[in-house]
């Protein structure tokens, strides 16, 4: 095995060697480079990945994050093509004879409305781009898709999508392709987001109006993200209206939004509508509504339930060269009745700094803070208890793209991330005598570095290959444990506890990720795709409930927890028909490999446990399914229908009999089917619908009594996860009423119903005694929402 | 504790959305297979000492569990090679009385033996001493500990033994009866709820010593609190059946067998269940509310 890796990892690196010699190999003529950002015209946003093309050759590129593009072109005249889902297509005719600047703003596509394309030159990404397994969704998509009680929500958005699941309604985060859902590494301008919840699973942290636009990447990952193993889900934060000032709100059952945005330093002639701002925030407020009815209620009448969010971002431009960009993020659900209360929320910060070294060569540099923490209190009059928990981690980041000519484009970087962990800190005071326990923080180092090369071989072909070198270290000051697991699936015994100072190195892992991806061009409207990933994973979420909890605890990777490791091929067909190639369709095939999965013992005790690491299994586990999608992108009729055949499964010694058993996530079919129609400038209405065969779960068969307590449930086959819960379909629908649209004004009603059709869906089955009588025991179904939801909620614009 | 948590946590998310429901459903999970269930908790006292065997039934048969009779059971003393032997009272539950107060020594380990036609049950537990109980006493609060209303509340004031690693059960006896629901189950390790990190030889600290009051007592009930000291194995058994138990809704985890430290020695591939612990036991005086 171990030579197979080596023999396998050399062949990556002479291919890699061999690349990179012919990229720099390809110049022969005098080229020059034109470069640029690419803008909405209306409010000076920039667009990420705008497919750029020049009319009559073969070259064109796109335009990264922060809407710059680079191309290299002899001397001559060109027309140049931009084009994005929702714009209207702009050509450009330049004449190039020295290096130029060319920006680009993009006029919303009047088409959205009529239904009628006025642009044949649309060449679609997807064909186009060698990367797969990647969804792109704007806040424009996302806002038509129904939602529960009105709430536009990013994070179920991205569960209609193919490959990605959930245990179930109202559980927080997602599963991508198999994974768990701490699998995902999930940014907010850069900054990773621990929880992106609110209210357990119910609704996501990102607030509509301020985000721009969500990349989900599950498979064929970049070489620039790197932790997790199984998706990279990047939310990018708008910029703010760099011409005008705007405000945004809405008013629903369940929030209140505002959002105001505009230009800064408008003096300067120069600079004029480059540099921006936005401030937006919700707040929850049910208990504001519900407090007049708990008001008899001895026990919920002081009950505190709410939830808020906040999201700033400022952006100023130097100069053409320098830009820099802030961006904040704090977040807070807060529940409390008398005598007990808790709360958790996350906190990010970004500072970036984008720098053009020359027109073939942009950075961009990152400073991040990002904090999950939640608190957990009870007792009154002097006797309390008291617990808080949390993850903090600073992190400096460089990221370079470097347009080399018209068929390479180099992008590079490292990051270094500093990790303060702390599990759980408890103090219980009494009268005014404190006691003070719980678990000492602990500390971690991640680095990575990375390269990775897109380059047209040949007009057809298109590759990217590169490789990132993970390095990741548990320091000291703490304790490491030396264990020993008698027996399998038992708890170990901690044979030596080891003492370090603080910064030494307790344990160091380097892990080499290779990265691959190729496109083949089949003709203009198709291609074949494959794609080879290894990712590995330091953190790891703590956590064995069906749901996450918003106390389950992030750990580092220690001398006994050994990082994740996954290792993923996919294969894919691409194609886009259509009079005005408005249909996509694609079909992915994937298998991932995953290593070091973490599982528990029975009984495992995983909060307050300063012997954490002796409760946990190390397991292998494997994902793979089929994915298929189809999507229409522009006129009338808008939406997707994605359907996903895929199983997860896991294999831990002395579980299940030692075979492999199902994930709880585990779902063999889902198929999800979005969909909005423009009747005309008033309304609007769409639905979705979503199906999936149930997730697996398992029950007792024979119950006994011990010392009194009743119904102790057992089962004498040993299997985990072997009954399969039943199917669950859900109808949503939603109207949105333009009730008056100016160019200053613009207000709307949006109707939803949730579950029209009154389903109770199944989240899960158990047994439990009946509470009334604990001689007798029942299963239950349980549902999280039993009925359908109507909703309505008002937004407006000015 | 952490089963408390997530109490705490699930209240908040009914509290907020009411919507969420549970239906009883029926499903065929099978012919399980019946196995001889064992119960057996000693103490140190002249008490009376009960062992009960039964064999488990069908998870959804609400019939009575049915008693299981056996050759002879007893307790052996591993030191004195004494066999205590039970008697009979009954199908499947088995009594004996000790002699004297030094029937039991704390520290010693003893045997349980049980001989069932060709089969033979057994099982090992050390007695560890009880610690001691200061008092329980009642107060009445305006808002009760974790989120009870206005009421009677009870406190057991004891500490916790000296040394690392004691492991307690407290036994809740309101108006003399055994409060033995799931949710009554108390169980702490030193004076806290989980491993690690714990004061030794200290108050049990506040979610144990005040968490005793499911609701709040009314004048004239009574409240009595017994402190076994328990094994590491009975607290782990304790901890597992009451998640088993309460394992519901959003968090539920993978259900799983609660394990047993009882073997038959004659044929490992029977599998019994149940537990055998011997445990130095304290009693509090019965509090009457006023």
């Amino acid at each position: 095995m171990l030579n197979l890796q080596f023999y396998f990892m050399k062949s990556i690196s002479t291919l890699f060697v061999f690349l990179l010699i012919s990229v720099f190999s390809v110049q022969s003529q005098t080229k020059y480079t034109v470069s640029g950002y690419v803008k909405d015209s209306s409010n000076g946003e920039a667009l990420a990945n705008c497919n750029i093309s020049v009319e009559d050759t073969k070259i064109g590129t796109q335009s990264n994050n922060y809407g710059f593009y680079s191309l290299s072109l002899p001397a001559g005249t060109y027309v140049v093509n931009y084009s994005y889902v929702g714009y209207q297509t702009l050509s450009l005719k330049i004449t190039v004879s020295k290096n130029a600047t060319q920006n680009a703003d993009l006029n919303k596509s009047i088409t959205e409305l009529i239904g009628v394309s006025v642009s044949k030159k649309r060449r679609d990404n997807q064909v186009t781009k060698v990367e797969m397994s990647t969804n792109n969704l704007n806040i424009t998509q996302i806002k038509k898709i129904p939602a529960l009680l009105g709430e536009v929500d990013v994070v179920k958005s991205v569960q209609l999508l193919p490959g990605v699941s959930t245990v179930g309604e109202g559980a927080t985060g997602f599963n991508v392709r198999g994974g768990a859902i701490d699998q995902n590494l999930i940014l907010l301008d850069e900054a990773p987001v621990f929880n992106s919840s609110h209210l357990f699973g119910f609704f996501s942290v990102f607030n509509p109006d301020a985000v721009k636009d969500v990349k989900l990447i599950k498979g064929g990952m970049p070489a620039q993200y790197g932790g997790r193993l199984s998706s990279t889900l990047d939310v990018r934060m708008k910029e703010g209206n760099s011409k005008k000032y705007e405000v945004n709100g809405g008013v629903g059952i369940i929030f209140s939004r505002f959002s105001l945005e505009g230009p800064i330093a408008r003096k300067n002639e120069k600079m004029k509508n480059k540099s921006s701002f936005i401030v937006a925030g919700r707040r929850s407020y049910a208990d504001v509504l519900a407090k007049p009815f708990l008001r008899n209620n001895e026990n919920l009448s002081d009950a505190v339930f709410y939830f808020y969010d906040f999201t700033g971002k400022i952006n100023y431009a130097f100069n053409d060269k320098n830009k820099v960009f802030f961006s904040t993020y704090i977040g807070r659900d807060a529940f409390g009745v008398p005598g007990a209360k808790f709360d958790w929320g996350n906190q990010t910060a970004t500072l970036r700094w984008n720098h053009l070294f020359s027109s073939k060569l942009f950075s961009n540099f990152t400073f991040y803070y990002s904090k999950y923490d939640y608190r957990l209190g009870f007792g009154a009059d002097g006797n309390t208890f008291e617990w808080k928990s949390n993850i903090v981690n600073n992190s400096g980041k460089v990221d370079f793209n470097y347009y080399i000519n018209s068929k390479n484009v180099l992008q590079f970087g490292g990051l270094s991330t500093y990790y303060i962990f702390k599990p759980g800190q408890a103090v219980s005071s009494d009268q005014g005598s404190t006691i003070q326990f719980g678990l000492p923080n602990k500390y971690a180092l991640e680095n990575g570095i990375y390269i990775e090369n897109e380059q047209k071989a040949s007009p057809a072909l298109t590759l990217k290959y590169g490789i990132r070198f993970s390095n990741f270290n548990y320091l000291g000051k703490g304790t490491a444990l030396v264990l020993d697991r008698p027996s399998a699936a038992q708890r170990a015994e901690v044979l030596e506890r080891k003492t370090y100072t603080s910064n030494e190195i307790i344990q160091s892992y380097n892990i080499p990720e290779p990265r691959f991806s190729a496109n083949y061009k089949l003709n203009r409207l198709s291609s074949l795709k494959a794609s080879y990933n290894r990712m590995s994973q330091f953190l790891h979420l703590i956590s064995n409930t069906a749901a996450s909890v918003p106390l389950d605890v992030w750990t580092p990777s220690t001398n006994n927890i050994k990082p994740q490791i996954a290792d993923q091929v996919a294969f894919g067909y691409f194609k886009n028909f259509g009079k005005n190639i408005d249909y996509e369709i694609s079909a992915e095939v994937f298998y991932k490999d995953m290593q070091n999965q973490i599982d528990y013992i029975d009984g495992a005790d995983l909060l307050l446990n300063n012997q954490l690491e002796a409760d946990l299994l190390n397991g292998k586990g494997r994902a793979y399914g089929l994915e298929l999608y189809f999507k229409k992108n522009v006129g009338k009729l808008t939406g997707w229908i994605s359907y996903t055949l895929s199983k997860s499964e896991r294999k831990v010694e002395g579980i299940s009999n030692n075979e492999w058993y199902a994930n709880r996530f585990d779902r063999r079919h889902n198929a999800n089917a979005t969909m909005s129609y423009e009747f005309n400038k008033k309304w609007t209405a769409s639905a979705s619908f979503v199906f999936g065969t149930g997730t697996p779960t398992n029950l007792p068969n024979t119950k006994f009594s011990f010392q009194g307590i009743n119904g102790i449930p057992h089962n004498a086959s040993g299997l985990r996860n072997d009954v399969y819960i039943k199917p669950f379909h859900r109808l949503d629908f939603s109207t949105t009423y333009v009730h008056k649209k100016t160019d200053k004004w613009e207000s709307s009603w949006v109707f939803g119903v949730y579950n029209v059709y009154n389903r109770r869906n199944p989240f899960s089955y158990f047994a439990q005694p009946n509470p009334d009588n604990n001689a007798q025991t029942q299963l239950i179904r349980y549902s999280i929402i039993g009925s359908f939801i109507p909703s309505v909620s008002w937004n407006f614009k000015f | 504790m952490k089963n408390f948590l997530y109490q705490i946590v699930i209240l908040f998310s009914l509290t907020v959305f009411t919507s969420s429901c549970e239906d009883s459903i029926d499903l065929d999970l099978g012919n399980p297979v019946s196995q001889v269930v064992i119960d057996a908790v000693i103490n140190q006292t002249t008490d009376t000492q009960w062992i009960y065997v039964s064999k488990s039934v069908a998870y959804l048969n609400n019939g009575q569990p049915q008693g299981y009779l056996v050759d002879s059971l007893g307790i052996l003393d591993t030191l004195n090679f004494v066999f205590h032997k039970f008697q009979m009272k009954e199908n499947g539950k088995y009594f004996f009385v000790p002699p004297s107060a030094n029937t039991f020594q704390y520290g010693q380990t003893y045997q349980l033996l049980i001989f069932d036609k060709q089969n033979t049950y057994v099982s090992e537990s050390k007695l560890n001493a009880p610690t001691s109980i200061d008092s329980l006493t009642v107060k009445y609060e305006k808002n009760g500990p974790f989120g009870g209303g206005e009421g009677n509340y009870i406190t057991l004031w004891s500490k916790d033994k000296v040394g690392m690693g004691d492991y307690y059960w407290f036994k809740l006896y309101r108006n003399d009866s055994l409060q033995s629901k799931a949710s009554d189950i108390r169980i702490a390790v030193d004076n806290s709820t989980t491993p690690g990190g714990n004061g030794d030889g200290d108050l049990f600290i506040i979610p144990i010593r005040q968490n005793f009051s499911s609701r709040p007592y009314l004048k004239g009930e009574t409240a009595r609190i017994e402190i076994l000291s328990i094994t590491p194995e009975m607290f782990l058994y304790l901890n597992l059946i009451t998640t088993q138990l309460q394992n519901v809704g959003l968090f539920a985890v993978p259900p799983s067998n609660v394990p047993t430290n009882i073997i038959c020695i004659n044929n490992p591939q029977i599998k019994p269940i149940g537990f055998f612990c011997m445990a130095g036991k304290v009693s509090s005086d019965k509090l009457v509310i006023p």
